[in-house]
Order: structure tokens, then sequence, then C-alpha cells
């Protein structure tokens, strides 16, 4: 990796070590009924420091969703204000967008074929949502959405819920009951048509649950692992009795980089697959080698 | 035996199988993912691609045994 690239995230872990590690500090020493160490966001900074107010009480029944809030309007400013001038030819803003975009109808039209152009701004919706999240958890002081199952639980439901309204929408009723049956075709298949169908429900509500612990348990054990080595870093420097603490962490900065962009790319991956199961196809392969 | 001390010895056995198993199955999915590469070293990107994805999966295995470990671990304590 050049040099250019490793300054930020020296400068990040520098900062992160220096800044959020005492502050990591001070919630394992005065929060007893944590069972994990976990690491201090603003919101939690300061509803302690306006300790018994209505704001404090306020900032620490509403953290989860500040948080997803916060990174919604990054999204959408930096969207904005890259989008104002669409030119032909595009600058370097407008061209790394439009290679972001076309990478995700790449990736859902290589699942689903060309009729999949149509799901794209779902999947591709959730794909930079879950990225930029990820991204977004790794600033000093700041937890990711993800990290929360109060975020992730409702984008898993989301897909739940339009996975089932596709297929009730393109099937028809009856053809969807005919697909949860596991599509008899013949006398064997509608022998075992009552044994299928209680399966396939439960398969279509387990999904959700998957796609949503996989995608919580990796973003809050990615946290917990930083904030375990901030406070390794801090006990480091405890006998010389200064106000930060060594960064540790600086290896696993880029671990968490890389599990919230595949963390990301198989949730969207996932969806992909499920909305294409759920329409109508005939027996052809899920998944073509296009898949770049 | 008291339900604590049942937990506090069983939750971290279970998550040592749970890694134990995903493990051996990421073991056996990067090596076949190397053995495809060293075939065909050009289609090394897509390999890659498909590598990754597949061992999220496996890795989320792991992972549901941990979130079980930490909304358990209170109870021990």
């Amino acid at each position: 990796m050049s040099n250019q690239l490793m300054k930020p995230f020296l400068y990040l872990s520098l900062v992160t070590g220096l800044v959020a590690a005492p502050v990591v500090y001070a919630s394992e020493s005065h929060a007893p009924h944590e069972d994990h160490p976990e690491m201090l966001s603003w919101v939690k900074l300061v509803a302690r420091a306006a300790a018994p107010s209505s704001l404090s009480e306020f900032l620490e029944k509403w953290e989860k969703a500040i948080s997803s809030l916060l990174v919604i309007a990054l999204i959408t400013g930096l969207v904005l204000a890259l989008t104002r001038n669409l030119k032909l030819i595009p600058g370097r803003a407008q061209g790394a967008l439009e290679l972001l975009i076309t990478g995700l109808d790449d990736v859902v039209q290589g699942v689903m074929g060309a009729r999949g152009r149509v799901y794209t701004p779902f999947l591709g919706t959730l794909f930079i949502y879950i990225f930029i999240s990820n991204l977004f958890g790794l600033i000093p002081l700041q937890n990711s959405p993800m990290s929360f199952l109060t975020t992730v639980a409702p984008i898993a439901i989301c897909v739940f819920l339009y996975v089932q309204w596709i297929g009730i929408t393109q099937n028809g009723i009856l053809g969807y009951l005919h697909h949860l049956c596991g599509s008899p075709q013949d006398i064997f298949g509608w022998l075992v048509a009552p044994l299928m169908f209680p399966l396939h429900v439960l398969g279509e509500f387990i999904k959700p649950l998957s796609l949503s612990f996989r995608l919580y348990g990796n973003v809050m054990a990615g946290h917990i692992l930083l904030a375990v080595f901030l406070g390794l870093g801090v006990q480091m420097l405890k006998p010389l009795h200064v106000p930060f603490g060594f960064p540790l962490h600086f290896p696993f900065l880029f671990l968490e980089i890389l599990v919230g962009v595949i963390q990301a790319f198989v949730f969207t991956l996932l969806s992909t697959v499920y909305i294409s199961m759920m329409l109508p196809h005939e027996h052809e392969e899920l998944v073509s080698s296009k898949l770049t | 035996m008291e339900p604590k001390t049942m937990l506090a010895i069983f939750l971290p056995l279970s998550l040592g199988i749970a890694a134990f198993g995903s493990a051996l199955g990421l073991g056996k999915a990067v090596s076949s993912a190397m053995d495809a590469t060293a075939r065909q070293p050009e289609a090394s990107a897509k390999i890659l691609v498909s590598m990754l994805i597949g061992c999220a999966f496996i890795e989320a295995l792991t992972i549901y045994a941990l979130v079980i470990v930490f909304s358990l671990s209170g109870k021990i304590g």
C-alpha cells in the first residue's frame, strides 16, 4: 500500500487512540452493568455530560436513530452535491458515482438477468447505506448505525416485506401460494405439498433473521474488538500517567473496513438472490457466471 | 449445579465449537479457491469474489453463536 493511502489511516488510528481511548476507559469503569466494553459515541458522551436532564434522556433513548439519521443525511447531502450539474462527459466525482452505480447494476443483472434492472435502485440503496454506515462507524467517537439491532432489523424486515410483495404481485396470489408449496408440477409434488408449505413459510421467516444477525453480529463484534484493543492500549500507558493511550487497534481498522464492505455486499447479494428466487423462473440457473 | 455455573461453562465452550466448525469450513473453502486460482490465474478476481462471499456465509454461523453469548453473558455475573 502506498504512503498516500497509509497516512489517513495512521491519523485516524492516532486520533482514535488519543481521543477515544480515555473515553472508552471511562466508560469501562463507570458502567458496571455493561457485559462487554463498547466504544463510546459522541451522543453518549453528550448525554453523560448533561447528566440528569431531559436532553440526556432524549439522547440516550434516541442514540440509534440519531446515528442512522446522520448517515442518511450524509449520503443524501453527498449525492445531491455530486449530481448538481450532470454533464455528458463526467468529471471525477460524477465518474466515481457512475462507476459505483454501474457496478451495482452489473451485480444485480448478473444474478437476475436483464429484468433485474427494475430492482437495482432498492438493492443499490441497501449496499450504499450499509457500506457508508460501516465506514462511518470507524470515525473516532462514532458508532456505526449497523452495530445496533434496532437499525439492522428494519432493513431486513423491509427486504422481507418487499420480497413477499414482489411474489404476490408478480405471480398472483394463487401463484404465490403455489410457489410456497414448492411449485409442484406432477403428482409427487402435490403429494408432498402439505409438507413443503410449512417448510417454505418457515424458510421465508428465517431469511430476515439470518440477514440481520449476520450484519449486526459482524459489525458489533468488530466494534467490541476495537474497544477491547483501545482499552489495552490505555492500560499499556497507565504507568506513565498520561491521558491518552497507545494506538494498538491500528491493524483492526483495516479488518473493520474489509468486514464492512464484505457484509454490505453479502447483504445486497442475498437480497438479490431472494428476489430472483421469488420471480417466475423456468428452472434456469440462479447465479450466472457474469458475477464479477 | 446452578444455572450460572452451567452458563459460565457452556457459553465459551459453545463458541469454541462453533469457531472450530467454521474454521474447518473456511479452510476447505479457501483451499479450493487457491486450487482454482492455481489452475487458472487469470480468473483470480472472480474466484476471490466468490470465495469472499462463501466465507461471509460460513463466518455468519459463528457470529450467530457470538451474538447468543453476548446476550446471555449478562446472566453470569
